[in-house]
């Protein structure tokens, strides 16, 4: 599952292919101010007072995009299930199955917005160009905005590698857009199922931790 | 006919470094990197669940009673690339696991090393390590 050295060509030490010093160029003066105002949740004396205040992940809700088509901790096994006129990009991490047609048809309006965005894909040569737009912000990705564009390039470079080039797009957040260069190779059986919500015992715990700090606070108040 | 278009294909991203690195949950949030413990039980039950399974153990006590713990671990897949199998923590298995214990001092952890009774260690690499900065989130 992780091993950079035989499966990323040139030695390279990011997944950032572009720009070439392999950083997330710089925010726009926008993008910073939408960044700070972000809450910082895994801070040590972050609020918790709701389910509410946590990510959207520990909610199992989503882990959005494109954070859900780059590499993590685990579980970063995706399925392409293919037909003649559709693609469906299925993803371990919150089973979630993002539905591209092929068929040319038009995009969706610019008023409605999802979760993780309306795709469609076309094929270039042996290429699956998955384009990506129409999300609703709900999710962000590093302060992102509703004017995402994702752009994902689906390459098979060989029997045993497939490798995704991801354009990220967003004007208002980053300076230029940045590309990712991902290696991909097939795994053995079968996706296992995501049973997050169902199996979430952390969202109790956590909260359950969050209400006795409050406890033991006040009393530590009412001793002053 | 494009070489991509089998029916269906698995594939798994070749490598963990990223720049955002994101766990399904906060370990900082629930349990505490100072509060290590090593528990020495019985297992009651193995939920396999994905993201984190869990494993419920029965330890017993200097006075002969027994106390209920839960052990949160990695992922199915990882536990199964790790050479866990769904017969390796029947109920009745004797294990010794190490990890943190939960911030407000209940009886759960989240596991950092299980010790098999023949003495196979297995690594259980839950949300997080302990490590330093390591906020899980």
């Amino acid at each position: 599952m992780t091993d950079p050295g035989r499966y990323l060509a040139g030695r390279r030490t990011s997944l950032i292919v572009e720009p070439k010093d392999g950083r997330i160029p710089a925010l726009t003066a926008e993008g910073k101010a939408r960044v700070a105002k972000q809450p910082n949740r895994g801070a040590s004396g972050a609020v918790i007072s709701s389910w509410l205040d946590r990510g959207n992940q520990e909610r199992c809700i989503t882990y959005g995009l494109p954070n859900a088509s780059l590499p993590t901790l685990y579980n970063n096994n995706i399925m392409i299930v293919q037909t003649p006129d559709t693609a469906v990009i299925v993803h371990e991490m919150i089973h979630e199955a993002r539905i591209v047609p092929l068929d040319g048809r038009a995009r969706l309006s610019s008023k409605i917005g999802q979760w993780i965005g309306s795709s469609r894909g076309r094929w270039e040569g042996d290429t699956l160009v998955v384009e990506t737009t129409n999300f609703s912000g709900q999710q962000n990705y590093r302060g992102s905005t509703t004017g995402l564009q994702l752009t994902e390039r689906y390459t098979r470079v060989g029997k045993d590698r497939l490798e995704m080039r991801l354009t990220v797009n967003d004007p208002t957040t980053w300076e230029k857009p940045w590309t990712v260069l991902l290696p991909m190779r097939p795994t053995e059986g079968e996706l296992i199922e995501y049973a997050c919500h169902e199996g979430n015992y952390s969202m109790f715990n956590l909260l359950e931790v969050a209400r006795d700090e409050e406890k033991a606070n006040a009393a530590k108040e009412n001793k002053k | 006919m494009n070489t991509l278009r089998a029916l269906a294909a698995l594939f798994a991203a070749g490598l963990v470094a990223t720049a955002s690195v994101a766990a399904h949950h906060s370990f900082a949030a629930e349990f505490d990197a100072k509060q290590p413990v090593t528990l020495k039980g019985t297992v009651t039950k193995m939920e396999w669940i994905n993201p984190h399974a869990w494993i419920h153990i029965s330890v017993k006590n200097a006075d002969g009673t027994t106390t209920a713990w839960m052990i949160e671990t990695g992922t199915p897949n990882t536990l199964v690339r790790r050479g866990f199998t769904k017969a390796s923590l029947q109920p009745g298995t004797e294990i010794t696991v190490e990890g943190y214990r939960a911030k407000n001092g209940a009886n759960r952890a989240n596991g950092a090393d299980l010790i098999l009774p023949d003495g196979r260690r297995l690594f259980l690499g839950s949300s997080g390590t302990g490590a330093p900065k390591d906020d899980g989130q």
